[in-house]
């Protein structure tokens, strides 16, 4: 679907002010900033205009001392990261498109990546927002402070909601200092069962890593975890923490562990693979290994070729990429198999797929349980459906 | 829409008379409910005004007029609070909660019309017996036949018991000491004395539980204390102000004042916290009597409870090992009115080989509160067998306290759960642990009947 | 319906026992832990306390037929007269739901009822090296529901976050009376944040009747220290400079002081008398880590002129430490027959020259003033003493008030850190919200409940009806606009 014009507004009021005038009209608008999860969601009912945010950029307020940032939602990551770094700080989530994706994206998408295990995601870090109304109006919620409970937390409600309330115009953070050291351990594992039950060990310890992952490579199971802080501590937890893994363990330190972090997140981006489809699924960490086993045996019943395996263990979650063109016979199978998934699982999202095989499906799965609410939400806020018309969960 | 009536609180005037709650107390409350969760009747109910800042909030709402004194739900209130003053040890603000809710009741016994049998019932219950302890000796003489004749095995079979009533208050009489202890007719000497104590006798203490007061005059001794327990005393009057009987409790008072002061400036000691508390509070029960004010103020002042005395100071090595677990349930008056937290448990640690497990909620009321589990049976039960449950979830073979209406609430409930566990006063378990009346023996220290000055 | 039948109906549902609406049951539902002055006491038309959430929905699907308000209440312990039936109407009160019904140890969550007492939690699950993170000053009495319903926090937030940090999942009873899930043990469900927006929305969008809130891990060593500054600025700098070094400790406390001069005498905390102002900093995490991170605090309170640090790692002498910032409420208490406990947040560079206007305000309107607050995240909490019952106390109490509150929010601060607004500081959301900011929340509150029966006269300002905030928006949007070029 192809949006028939393109805003950029360079203003939050030229952004209230486009999204009043689509209102009146009628129209359906995307709000767009790095383009990097524009694959996310149901297909738009109605996709008239892309409202840009990339001139809305620059850091608005920063203060070092107090921890506090203030940014303008179309700035990209890499920049805000960069001038973060220049005083020792950082907004620590993981971002496969650094460079592309924009801190209003970014809040809207709430994609997280393997640090959201340790270390939260940017809800944990929202103190404050400023958003745009189909109304024309300008609001902002929460401040610049690091504790506030003045007023409602309307943060943690466009924190996630995919531009279907309202349009992220600045957001305000706590930012974080950056950790004086990292270490990365990691061991292989001939099954996926032997993998969780490492991690088990770990997250059952004194180690606490910022990350723990276990990833599918050339038939083998690797276990990745990711140790921030101060370097005596990290280098002592790095010991302990090869001792229970019970397989021989490969230590990567400071520069090698960053960089093989970013070349994992990179494999999650929704920008990078132009076919095949990327599915997210979540349950309770007791029962993740038990869904993936029954995840693994029915692609291969249903011909689906399994291309990568991104475990969490400890949040409950994994990213599956599945191979495969996007032939009748192919979306058919995948739809059998996403079917019998629904029931085994509590979440099971169409993260990125090309468009035949979002046909006839929620690509969020089942509809929420309190989906009536959303609407009701949905209907104060946009009640003419100008923002992302259908997109989000349930058909919002 | 309804509209919220216009409550019909019926305006008299707010308190008068005697035994008026201080304003200056009252005010101190500013309704921040620190002391909800400490408080037995609001843990067991939830409801705002059994709790005490609910019940401070009603009796300011009555001084201020906006609430009649005899409003039912005031009266209710000030009965079921079980006075066991632990709101006061939370509280911020340091509100003296156990003045203004006895106070409270005065009022109410001033005040409130009662049938003429209750006023019979406690003017013979409180007044008449416990004004001269010969009366209350005959009287508990009387159980203490019956429960050794065989009465007692033949009226619980019968079953006549449950006919009359009577079932749970006999479950809760405890056994009976074979020998009550007379003041002014047994002392303990130890061969070096460094020091003299007088024991402050009580009436269950004296007569129930005389066995517990000399085992305390043993550890006593033991310790290096002679003890005398002075003629002339009598009953504390503690239970007399719990209910309201001000008048009663400052006669008793009064006597108790005098019959010490003739044993100079002696540390008195007590060992039930009930009176231990009433005892220490005689300076504000007197405090607008001219002639005995500054008395009672000295006299207050020369109050330990047993456990507080001995932790005072380095103790004898226990002789003997008491290989076993215990438990400690803190009496209310000795935790909270008192502020009699740590020496228990360092006397009973100081044990050889015993083993102090802690339950949850040691300092939460057990429900015996004086004679509330008389009155307040279902409320009482209740809080017993939260107890209870405590109790046994800490697997210890005895439960310790050091009150007498603990000790009974105890039995009863640990009885409801068919369980045997022992139900021991702190210094009997010290008292064994020094080897017990055979202790004498070995000539460490002496006990004598009245008369005859030895060591 | 009649208030006779109203009532009748009400025991029918929740039983005889679980409904007051005798004037004298009622009086003590007046109030909550808020100021007198401060915060208006009101009377409910009745409270019921329900043991289930099917109760909880059938007294407010009650309500609602009859149009009536509903209050929900925990332990009545806030700040800011969140408890209190300000239009009448029938007050829940939570207390009696009051169990823990499961701890999984594995998941590290707990499944609790609203009247659990904060305390109690992390009393239950300590014997497995747990706890629960957030811990208000009134842990001992408040109730999770309510920690929810304003999002407490305490001084262990600054590491740990406050309660939505904790929250994982809700079941709350929804003004039309359905019983709902929202979130739940996996994070990360598609859809709204619906346990975001709950958290902290103050009784007004919905009545939680479970909560399933996340377990942390107790700290494997704690190291308390105790430094002593000549002055409040040296402090103030002290914190923004072990902040800034990117260390996080678990609590880092401020005292004034004349809190010192009313505390030491009381608790004999070893706290300096002359010390300007003092921080109490605790570190927390393995033992090898906190070793040294206390060390690195000791040099930095040093180097910005820390006359002396104490460093207390045995439990006894930490205790001890904090058992003076835990009873400086107590020892204020003392000083004079009130006192009212602000809550302002500022950002932390702008403690000094807040402090310094807290004084000043203090000498403007002759009160004696207070300081001791968690300084690590900038949330101040000015006491001021008075007495209510003194003739203009209260009123020159809350023209203080108005401008200390004024100030903070002028040098880039918040109305409250963790109390709420209720109807305390309803008059003051103008101060830093729009219209259009408040429209945004009206929003919020009208998707729950169009009607707004749930907890009415809270947080928006008085007057502020939310449906006319519909009309407005409505009115907004028929604006014309020009055309935007494209």
């Amino acid at each position: 679907m192809c949006p028939s014009a393109v805003v950029t507004p360079q203003t939050p009021t030229e952004v209230a002010e486009a999204l009043a005038d689509a209102a009146e009209r009628g129209l359906g608008v995307a709000p767009v900033g790095g383009g990097t999860a524009l694959a996310l969601g149901n297909p738009p009912e109605r996709l008239d205009v892309a409202l840009s945010l990339e001139r809305l950029t620059g850091i608005l307020a920063y203060e070092p001392t107090d921890l506090t940032l203030s940014v303008a939602a179309g700035s990209r990551f890499a920049d805000v990261q960069a001038v973060l770094a220049e005083h020792g700080q950082t907004l620590p989530i993981d971002v496969p498109e650094p460079e592309r994706a924009t801190i209003g994206g970014l809040i809207a998408t709430a994609l997280a990546g393997p640090r959201r295990y340790g270390l939260g995601t940017l809800r944990d870090l929202l103190i404050g927002i400023s958003v745009a109304h189909p109304t024309g109006a300008v609001s902002k919620a929460g401040g610049m402070v690091v504790k506030n409970v003045s007023g409602f937390d309307l943060m943690r409600l466009y924190h996630g909601s995919l531009g279907t309330l309202a349009v992220i115009v600045s957001a305000n953070f706590k930012v974080m200092p950056l950790p004086r050291f990292e270490s990365t351990i990691q061991a292989s594992y001939a099954t996926l069962s032997g993998a969780l039950a490492a991690a088990d060990r770990v997250r059952g310890s004194r180690v606490r890593p910022a990350a723990l992952e276990v990833a599918q490579t050339d038939g083998r199971w690797l276990l990745a975890a990711r140790i921030e802080g101060r370097e005596e501590t990290v280098r002592l937890l790095a010991r302990e923490c090869s001792d229970l893994l019970a397989a021989e363990a490969t230590t990567l330190d400071a520069g090698d562990s960053a960089a093989w972090w970013a070349g994992y997140i990179k494999e999650e981006s929704l920008a990078r693979h132009e076919r095949g489809v990327t599915v997210r699924l979540g349950t309770v960490s007791k029962r993740l290994g038990e869904v993936l086993t029954r995840a693994t045996e029915l692609a291969t019943e249903h011909e689906l070729p399994l291309e990568a395996i991104h475990v969490s263990p400890g949040l409950g979650a994994a990213l599956l990429k599945i191979g495969g063109e996007a032939d009748e016979a192919t979306v058919a199978r995948f739809h059998q198999w996403r079917e019998s998934l629904l029931g085994l699982t509590d979440y099971l999202t169409v993260m990125r797929a090309p468009v035949e095989f979002k046909r006839g499906i929620d690509v969020w799965g089942k509809p929420p349980a309190t989906l009536d609410v959303m609407r009701a939400l949905k209907q104060e806020f946009d009640p003419t459906r100008v923002l992302n018309p259908g997109r989000f969960a349930g058909g919002i | 829409m309804v509209v919220a009536e216009e409550a019909d609180l019926r305006r008299l005037g707010g308190f008068s008379g005697t035994d008026v709650p201080e304003p200056e107390l009252l005010r101190a409350c500013v309704h921040c409910g620190m002391c909800l969760s400490s408080c037995p009747t609001y843990r067991m109910t939830g409801q705002e005004m059994s709790s005490p800042r609910g019940r401070l909030w009603l009796m300011n709402a009555v001084a201020e007029g906006r609430l009649n004194l005899l409003d039912p739900v005031f009266d209710e209130q000030m009965y079921q609070c079980l006075n066991c003053r632990a709101c006061e040890a939370v509280c911020p603000s340091g509100v003296h909660y156990g003045p203004l809710v006895e106070a409270s009741r005065a009022q109410l016994e001033q005040h409130r019309p009662r049938p003429l049998w209750q006023r019979a019932v406690r003017k013979v219950a409180l007044g008449w017996l416990f004004d001269d302890l010969s009366r209350l000796r005959g009287v508990v003489g009387a159980i203490r036949l019956y429960q050794r004749t065989g009465l007692q095995t033949l009226a619980r079979r019968t079953g006549v018991l449950r006919v009359m009533g009577l079932a749970e208050v006999e479950a809760m009489t405890p056994h009976i000491s074979r020998r009550f202890l007379i003041p002014g007719t047994e002392r303990w000497r130890p061969q070096r004395p460094a020091a003299a104590v007088q024991l402050f006798n009580g009436c269950v203490m004296g007569t129930v539980f005389a066995d517990t007061n000399r085992a305390a005059a043993r550890v006593l001794a033991h310790n290096g204390n002679a003890v005398d327990v002075p003629v002339g005393q009598g009953c504390c009057g503690a239970l007399h102000v719990h209910s309201g009987m001000m008048e009663e409790a400052r006669r008793l008072a009064r006597r108790n004042i005098e019959a010490f002061e003739a044993t100079g400036d002696d540390p008195i000691i007590v060992t039930a916290a009930g009176c231990g508390a009433a005892l220490k509070e005689y300076s504000y029960l007197l405090k607008d009597d001219p002639e005995y004010a500054e008395r009672a103020k000295k006299f207050s002042e020369r109050i330990h409870d047993v456990t507080e005395y001995l932790a005072k100071r380095p103790l004898q090595e226990p002789p003997r090992r008491l290989e076993r677990t215990v438990t400690y349930q803190e009496p209310c008056h000795l935790a909270h009115a008192q502020r009699i937290t740590e020496q228990p448990r360092k006397l009973l640690k100081s044990i050889p080989g015993l083993q102090l497990k802690e339950m949850r909620e040691s300092s939460l009321c057990c429900g015996s509160a004086g004679i509330y589990n008389l009155i307040r049976r279902e409320m009482a039960n209740d809080l017993g067998d939260r107890k209870a449950q405590n109790i046994l979830a800490t697997d210890a073979q005895e439960v310790i306290t050091a009150n007498p209406g603990c000790a009974m609430q105890l039995r009863a409930c640990l009885d409801r759960k068919g369980n045997r566990m022992p139900v021991r006063h702190i210094v009997e378990v010290l008292d064994e642990a020094y080897g017990g009346e055979q202790a004498a023996r070995r000539g460490r220290w002496v006990a004598d009947r009245a008369g005859s000055e030895v060591g | 319906m009649d208030r006779a039948s109203i009532i009748e109906r009400l025991e029918r549902i929740v039983g005889p026992g679980g409904v007051f609406h005798r004037p004298a049951d009622l009086l003590v539902y007046e109030y909550d832990g808020s100021v007198d002055g401060a915060v208006e006491t009101a009377r409910p038309t009745a409270v019921v306390l329900p043991t289930t959430a099917e109760q909880v929905a059938e007294v407010v699907r009650l309500a609602a037929a009859e149009g009536l308000p509903v209050v929900p209440r925990g332990a009545g312990t806030g700040l800011s007269g969140g408890a209190v039936a300000q239009s009448g109407g029938i007050i829940i009160a939570l207390t009696r739901m009051n169990r823990i019904l499961e701890i999984d140890r594995e998941d590290r969550v707990a499944l609790v009822e609203p009247g659990v007492i904060n305390l109690e939690l992390t009393e239950a699950v300590q014997p497995d090296g747990y706890f629960f993170a957030p811990d208000p000053s009134s842990q001992r009495a408040c109730t999770i529901g309510g920690n929810v319903a304003e999002n407490s926090g305490g001084p262990h937030c600054l590491k740990y976050g406050v309660t939505t940090n904790h929250i994982l999942g809700l079941e709350v009873v929804l003004p039309d009376g359905r019983i709902v899930w929202v979130g739940g043990r996996t994070a990360g469900q598609p859809g709204y944040d619906l346990t975001g927006a709950l958290v902290g929305s103050e009784g007004m969008l919905g009545i939680v009747t479970k909560a399933l809130v996340r377990l942390t891990p107790l700290p494997e060593a704690v190291t308390v220290m105790l430094a002593d500054f000549p002055d409040i600025d040296s402090a103030s700098h002290a914190v923004s400079r072990i902040i800034g070094a990117g260390i996080i400790p678990a609590a880092l406390e401020m005292m004034d002081n004349l809190t010192i001069q009313a505390v030491e005498p009381a608790y004999h905390a070893g706290y300096p008398m002359d010390a300007g102002a003092v921080l109490l900093i605790e570190v927390d995490g393995i033992a090898e880590d906190v070793a040294a991170t206390a060390a690195e605090v000791r040099e930095l309170c040093i180097e910005v002129g820390a006359r002396e640090v104490r460093v207390a790692s045995e439990k006894a002498e930490r205790e001890l430490l904090w058992k003076g910032r835990k009873m400086a409420l107590a020892a204020m208490g003392r000083l004079a027959p009130n006192y009212y406990l602000h809550d302002t947040v500022v950002p932390r560079t702008k403690l000094p020259a807040t402090l310094r206007r807290v004084g000043e305000i203090g000498n403007e309107f002759g009160l004696r003033i207070a300081n001791v607050f968690h300084a690590g995240d900038g949330n101040l909490h000015p006491l001021m003493l008075f007495d209510r019952h003194k003739k203009g106390d209260v009123e020159r109490i809350l023209l203080a008030s108005k401008e200390l509150i004024k100030y903070c929010v002028e040098v880039g601060g918040s109305l409250s850190g963790e109390h709420g607004i209720g109807t305390e500081k309803r008059g003051y959301m103008t101060l830093v919200f729009t219209a259009e900011d408040l429209a945004a929340m009206a929003g919020l509150k009208n998707s729950f409940d169009p009607r707004g029966l749930f907890n009415p006269e809270k947080v928006f300002p008085k007057g502020y009806v939310c449906g006319e905030v519909r009309a407005l928006r409505l009115q907004a949007m028929a604006q014309k606009h020009g055309i935007y070029a494209f």
